[in-house]
């Protein structure tokens, strides 16, 4: 904001003392009031864009740091131990600690368990059940005098008597019960009858989550419930999480800035590092900045397109502006007003216009933002999910909005005025046209050779390091700089055609010729990717427009007259047709492109399925602390394989981690998992195929297979991978115990497929006998209905908490949400096409006024006016679906070229869906044929005689 | 007493007759009485004058007369079309096929080459595209300008894009030609040229309705009107080459 205050103190003196140029900016301005609106209404969307994408940002990080602040409560660390007398241990030396230090209000014991809970079912009502409830043992004394705040634990009452339970109130609505009511609690192949004696709102204690998941389904029981289930535990069965939490002092949100502190105060207390200590709260704060910053980026960078749209648009709108007032600068200039008062007075209009634009684009941006967010909603709050969006603006994002918007708009009305100002006295009071250079400036070859030489040097030093901008735009910039270096010797035409060519050349192969410098590139660089293609195609078509237009022209001729007029203008002004092709260009690159990696991903949902599957019908998740016995399932009728998996958090330090260690997942596969042919792999290493590789993992535990996505956050294609024969350390994050890991494979990015795999042998290695298989793969046989399976699996194993789903059912859940998330980005993008069309709708406006004359003289010599509507229409027709072909064209070239370069993934085949970018196509030159109806309207009405009447 | 009822009969048919019209613009509250009552009749082949001081209502009479503008009373009759009567679309193509214009700011389309301004009437009025350009690019070679058919206006001089207007307005071989101070942005000399060019096209038999407030050029007309306060005030034959 202060750098929008100091931008706007030379405008604000040019306004306090030149009141001619206050004058002259005011009442231009003024003028033409719908003009005017329609000018802040172009500029405003990129303001709107940029603050919206901050919006959606904050909206993220907001509502999973309130999840994880509501959740959570007073909890701020918590500590897993590896058993009850551990933690007792523990707990008690951490409550020396809470006496001693400032540093903690708080040390809570609890047991946890994931299980499943039904309600007992009144008469005639049906009975419902959660499968993955949080079961916790907590002294309800303890829990509410845990932390400053006994209101912030959420708990209430005593702690559940025997047979008794507290039940949060998620679950309870989950469940439809109220105090009174009777559930069931299953675990450990036991079931006890619980009475409901109350409902706990869902936050602090009472809500404990320690996932994103807004919804906590927590259930208290009586001390000694869990070890009395456990006491017959199936083998295999993981037992409850012995766990310690610890409050820090201050509130649940200000306790987080002790984190550092109180986990280097344990650390020392206990006189070693502590196993199982996670600074819980601080991790999902971060985790939720990370997100907010992950999905401004993203939709920045996306927007980018329309917020060069816009600024195109600017310029447009400020060249157009000073062709119509040529005459009135010519006669500003003879009359003494010196070239800069003139660039004063052009920028203190711009500044006015830039200033309105930035202040409603920034309110429209909060709307934006809304919007996304509602939809991302919709999107990301699925059951499984079940997230919780609460829409949220940071005033600073609002801020940064204008600001941002208000530089860009402001930075290119002033260097348009600069450039529009330079005009010839007499022939600007004359109307004369600017005469062609004779010579190209020495200047400009200087220029020339300075870029070209700028060019060479950055691609010189980027490409051998595989840097991906410097390879990508290098040789770009220095074909860019031979054009006046070389225009002394060469037509313009000839060496912009040239040099244009070679960027869509270059920008199109350079991923297939140099693929080490895009391995694991970011967005931003596609970004680049597309200015540089519509930048060249539009500047190559630009250059050749007559080339073009004379085959159209030829069509027109004689036999319509409207379209022949129609092409001459947009074929005559090629800088302005140029920017409304650039504006149109860029929008509809991104959308097909979009359109494109969308339907690339959903088409294949067979090829998916058959990838994820690896020879498998369906899927059964359950507790840990009450697994779906793989023995029972495979005793059904039907079934020819089960595998047991065990999935379980990790921790993995590897070189590209700097040694750190970071939280992902491992999963403990079995022989019958690597029987069926498990999915392809990416990189085989030293093995002759992926049985090979998945048997010599099950054979020595020192092998892992891990993804081209591990250890990776974050969208789009998968960054820098690890190499086969590389090391990897696994931490068990509970007992802290470590164990060195040998890469021997890498697996395909698909995402069933992103965790971490080692033989189940490893994993009782490191976790001991805490992990059970709690993932079983199901193989049918031919001809039997996975989704029946699956439904039955589940009633069967409803006390498991058994989550059984197809395969084809999971790729579709899968696909579906990525499908929508593509969309959401479509309709974001549609902002840009919303200021390609306003451009358009505004350029022809003042087409309008700007030939009102030749109109005139076109009616006097006997032009039907129906006609004149049809030439305005076929103009912005014409330059629309250039637009439109130039965008289509170029999208679905780079999306071919980046498929065919496997940088979404191996052997996915190229499909254009055809029919949705026809609609697109279609729709867009349909509102851009709509923006230009009523200004080729108001052109078919004009009355020669008052048109000439005015002229003359 | 009109002007009218002194004007001397033609002695050729009358290709335009003009019966008490009236024409009046209002700006708000204000009216301006631009034409009023105007009665006159031309003769095919006739070179008329009309002459009058600026704000008398010349252009207005010419617009009117040619059905660029409309009329609040009377009747303007051209080659025996009552053209106010007429629909726009009707009108316009009547303009068409009988009018040529020529306008003191030359009017040109400045996204057309010279030949291309010139051949646009003709295909306005339904000539076949080739003939069209045959036709335009005859007309410029007559008026001298053979060697810039494909240049565009702003690459022609002041004399040159008037004698393009000028073979714009002849080429379709209208009934009448109507000029709006054909040499009122020219120089002496060149604005001499152009006149002397409408001279040879009058004698070749063209009509010629010319609006000027030259004396020495209304002086080269057979026949001059002079319009003050929207009224014909006079109107004489003159003797003129």
């Amino acid at each position: 904001m202060i750098l929008v205050v100091l931008a706007s103190l030379p405008f604000l003196f040019l306004a306090a003392r030149r009141p001619v140029l206050r004058r002259l900016a005011l009442r231009n301005a003024a003028r033409r009031p719908r003009e005017t609106a329609l000018i802040i209404l172009g500029s405003l969307l990129g303001t709107a864009i940029i603050t919206g994408s901050l919006v959606v940002g904050d909206t993220l990080d907001a509502s999973f740091s309130r999840g994880a602040i509501t959740r959570l409560g007073p909890i701020d660390e918590l500590i897993t131990a590896s058993d009850t007398a551990e933690r007792d241990e523990l707990a008690a030396s951490l409550q020396a600690l809470d006496t001693e230090s400032d540093l903690i209000d708080g040390v809570l014991s609890l047991d946890v368990v994931t299980a499943a809970v039904s309600s007992t079912g009144a008469a005639g009502t049906t009975a419902r059940a959660e499968p993955s409830a949080t079961v916790i043992e907590v002294d309800f004394g303890a829990a509410r005098s845990f932390g400053g705040d006994p209101a912030a634990t959420g708990i209430e009452g005593d702690t559940p008597a025997p047979g008794q339970a507290a039940v949060g109130e998620d679950l309870a609505e989950e469940l439809a019960v109220r105090s009174g009511d009777r559930v069931t609690l299953y675990a450990y192949g036991a079931q006890v009858e619980l009475q409901v004696g109350r409902i706990l709102a869902p936050l602090g204690v009472a809500g404990f989550s320690q996932g994103f998941g807004t919804a906590s389904p927590t259930l208290f029981v009586a001390p000694g419930t869990l070890a009395m289930l456990s006491a017959d535990a199936p083998p295999g069965s993981t037992p409850p999480d012995a766990l310690v939490a610890v409050s820090n002092r201050g509130g649940p949100l200000e306790g987080v800035g002790l984190t550092e502190s109180v986990m280097a105060a344990i650390t020392e207390h206990r006189g070693a590092p502590v196993p199982g200590l996670a600074p819980a709260k601080a991790d999902l704060l971060a985790a939720a900045e990370d997100i907010g910053a992950e999905f401004t980026s993203l939709f920045g960078s996306i927007g980018f397109f329309s917020v060069l749209a816009g600024v195109l648009l600017l310029v447009n709108i400020f060249v157009m502006l000073a062709q119509e007032r040529k005459s009135e600068m010519g006669m500003l200039r003879a009359v003494g007003l010196r070239r800069a008062s003139l660039v004063g007075s052009f920028s203190l209009e711009g500044w006015m216009y830039a200033l309105a634009s930035a202040f409603l684009g920034a309110l429209a941006g909060i709307g934006v933002g809304r919007v996304v967010s509602g939809v991302a909603a919709d999107i990301f709050g699925g059951e499984e999910q079940a997230l919780d969006l609460a829409f949220a603006v940071d005033l600073a994002s609002i801020q940064s909005g204008f600001s941002l918007g208000f530089a860009i708009a402001l930075f290119t009305v002033v260097l348009t005025s600069l450039s529009i100002a330079r005009v010839n006295v007499i022939r600007a009071i004359r109307d004369l046209p600017e005469p062609p250079r004779d010579r190209t400036r020495a200047r400009s070859m200087v220029a020339g050779a300075l870029v070209v030489a700028a060019g060479v040097a950055w691609a010189a030093s980027g490409i051998p390091a595989d840097e991906p901008y410097a390879t990508m735009a290098g040789p770009v910039l220095a074909l860019a700089g031979a054009v006046p270096l070389a225009s002394r010797f060469f037509s313009r035409r000839l060496l912009v055609s040239v040099a244009a060519t070679g960027a869509l050349v270059w920008a199109t192969v350079v991923f297939g010729l140099l693929p080490a410098a895009f391995e694991g590139v970011d967005i931003p660089i596609f970004v680049v990717q597309g200015v540089i293609l519509t930048a060249a195609a539009v500047a190559l078509v630009t250059q050749n427009q007559e080339v073009l237009g004379a085959g159209l022209r030829h069509l027109g001729r004689g036999r319509s007259m409207a379209v022949r007029l129609g092409l001459a203008y947009p074929l005559a002004r090629r800088f302005r047709t140029g920017m409304i092709l650039a504006m149109y260009s860029l929008v509809m690159f991104t959308l097909v492109f979009i359109v494109v990696l969308s339907n690339l991903f959903s088409s294949q949902i067979d090829d998916f399925t058959a990838d994820v599957a690896g020879g498998f019908d369906l899927q059964v998740s359950s507790n840990g602390a009450n697994p779906v016995p793989p023995e029972e399932v495979r005793s059904r009728d039907g079934t020819v394989a089960v595998a047991a998996l065990a999935d379980t958090d990790a921790q993995f330090a590897t070189s590209r981690t700097g040694g750190e260690f970071e939280n992902w997942f491992v999963t403990g596969i079995d022989d019958v998992f690597v029987d069926q042919g498990p999915s392809g792999l990416g990189d085989l290493g030293p093995y002759p195929d992926a049985d090979a590789a998945y048997r010599a993992v099950l054979a020595d535990s020192g092998l892992i297979i891990v993804s081209d996505f591990f250890l990776q956050g974050g969208g789009g294609p998968p960054e820098e991978s690890l190499d086969p024969g590389e090391q990897v350390t696994l931490r068990d994050p509970v007992s802290g115990r470590t164990k060195e890991l040998t890469i021997a494979a890498i697996a395909d990015s698909s995402f069933g497929n992103a965790g971490a795999f080692i033989s189940n042998d490893s994993l009782v290695e490191t976790y001991g006998p805490r992990v059970a298989p709690n993932r079983l793969l199901v193989a049918l046989e031919e001809g039997a209905d996975p989704e029946a399976v699956a439904a039955e699996l589940n009633a069967t194993f409803l006390a498991s908490g058994a989550d059984a789903e197809s395969f084809r059912s999971l790729v579709e859940v899968n696909l579906a949400g990525q499908t929508q998330f593509f969309r959401l980005m479509q309709g974001y993008l549609a902002i840009g096409l919303l200021v390609g069309i306003a451009g358009l709708g505004v350029v022809m406006v003042r087409a309008v006024r700007e030939r009102r004359r030749q109109v005139g003289v076109l009616r006097a010599l006997g032009y039907p006016s129906a006609a004149v509507r049809r030439a305005f229409l076929v103009e912005s027709a014409f330059v629309a679906a250039e637009g439109i072909v130039i965008g289509t064209v170029l999208a679905l070239v780079t999306a071919w070229q980046i498929v065919g370069n496997d940088t979404f993934g191996d052997d996915l085949p190229f499909v254009v869906p055809w029919f949705e970018v026809a609609v697109l196509v279609v729709v867009t030159l349909a509102m851009s044929l709509l923006a230009t109806a009523a200004p080729a309207q108001q052109a078919s009405r004009i009355k020669p005689a008052v048109a000439l009447r005015l002229a003359d | 007493m009109t002007a009218a009822a002194e004007r001397p009969t033609p002695a050729r048919s009358v290709i335009l007759s003009a019966v008490g019209v009236d024409k009046t613009y209002r700006t708000g509250a204000e009216a301006v009485v631009a034409l009023d009552h105007v009665d006159l009749d031309v003769a095919a082949g006739e070179f008329l004058a009309v002459m009058g001081p600026s704000g008398s209502g010349k252009t207005t009479l010419l617009n009117c007369l040619s059905g660029l503008d409309d009329i609040d009373a009377g009747s303007v009759h051209i080659d025996g079309e009552s053209i106010h009567e007429l629909s726009d679309a009707r009108r316009t193509r009547h303009r068409a096929k009988t009018m040529g214009f020529i306008f003191q700011s030359f009017n040109l389309i400045p996204v057309f080459s010279a030949v291309e301004n010139v051949e646009l009437p003709l295909l306005l009025a339904g000539i076949a595209p080739k003939e069209s350009r045959r036709r335009a690019e005859e007309t410029l070679e007559r008026l001298g300008l053979g060697q810039r058919l494909r240049h565009r206006p702003p690459e022609l001089s002041g004399g040159e894009q008037q004698r393009v207007t000028v073979a714009r307005a002849i080429a379709g071989e209208p009934t009448i030609v109507w000029a709006d101070e054909p040499t009122g942005n020219l120089d002496t000399e060149t604005a001499a040229g152009v006149m002397s060019l409408l001279g040879d096209l009058h004698r070749d038999g063209l009509t010629l309705i010319l609006v000027t407030h030259d004396q020495a050029i209304g002086a080269t007309a057979g026949r001059r009107i002079e319009v003050r306060d929207g009224r014909i005030v006079a109107d004489e034959l003159q003797n003129s080459s």
